[in-house]
């Protein structure tokens, strides 16, 4: 194993290059989640709220329905 | 500068403390070798994990999200159907005592206040 050998010097730095964007890439993935995840959550919680929401409009309309006396409605 | 770096060449480098290196030299220096690529793997070990954690929770939050878009679609298809139903409902409606005079209570667009058998809330979207 020279180092000096100009060859060994090439294959080093096609190495650091390779590892360079290897690295480079997996940051800008990792940070791309990070940011759906954020994105995501946000949307959940916006969701849960109208689920919520939701869910208390229609108790409120199924009340409706219970108010219904013995005979009403159409005769 | 990267460009020039032996920093991705692991092979062992020959000791040079000194004029006369010792054993017991060697010896801590392979120790602490040692000790470092323990450290060294255990803090990729930690990175992997953290990725992966991350890579989860991604996946679980878009589960999660599907299946709120899906109760959400739901609960709206269901208070539209109710709702429909009140409306066909109102035209038909007698209630349990007897009819108003429909020239006291003219009928603003949509209303339902005139039942008075039915309090029903009026939903808008």
């Amino acid at each position: 194993m020279d180092k000096s050998s100009p060859e060994y010097r090439l294959r080093r730095e096609r190495n650091n290059v390779a590892v360079r964007k290897s690295r480079d890439k997996a940051k800008i993935r990792n940070i791309e989640t990070q940011s759906r995840v954020m994105e995501l959550s946000t949307d959940n919680e916006r969701l849960r709220r109208r689920v919520e929401h939701l869910s208390r409009e229609l108790d409120t309309l199924r009340g409706v329905f219970r108010q219904i006396p013995e005979g009403g409605g159409r005769q | 500068m990267a460009q020039d770096s032996d920093s991705n060449d692991t092979s062992y480098k020959s000791p040079s403390p000194g004029s006369r290196p010792s054993s017991s030299d060697d010896v801590k220096k392979v120790m602490r070798r040692e000790k470092n690529r323990i450290a060294a793997q255990k803090s990729r070990m930690r990175q992997t994990q953290k990725a992966d954690n991350l890579h989860l929770e991604s996946e679980n939050l878009q589960k999660e999200n599907a299946a709120l878009k899906k109760e959400v679609k739901q609960l709206t298809e269901e208070a539209k159907y109710l709702s429909s139903v009140l409306s066909s409902h109102e035209p038909l409606c007698t209630g349990l005592a007897p009819q108003t005079p429909e020239h006291l209570y003219p009928p603003p667009h949509h209303s339902s206040y005139h039942h008075q058998h039915i309090t029903v809330p009026h939903y808008q979207h």
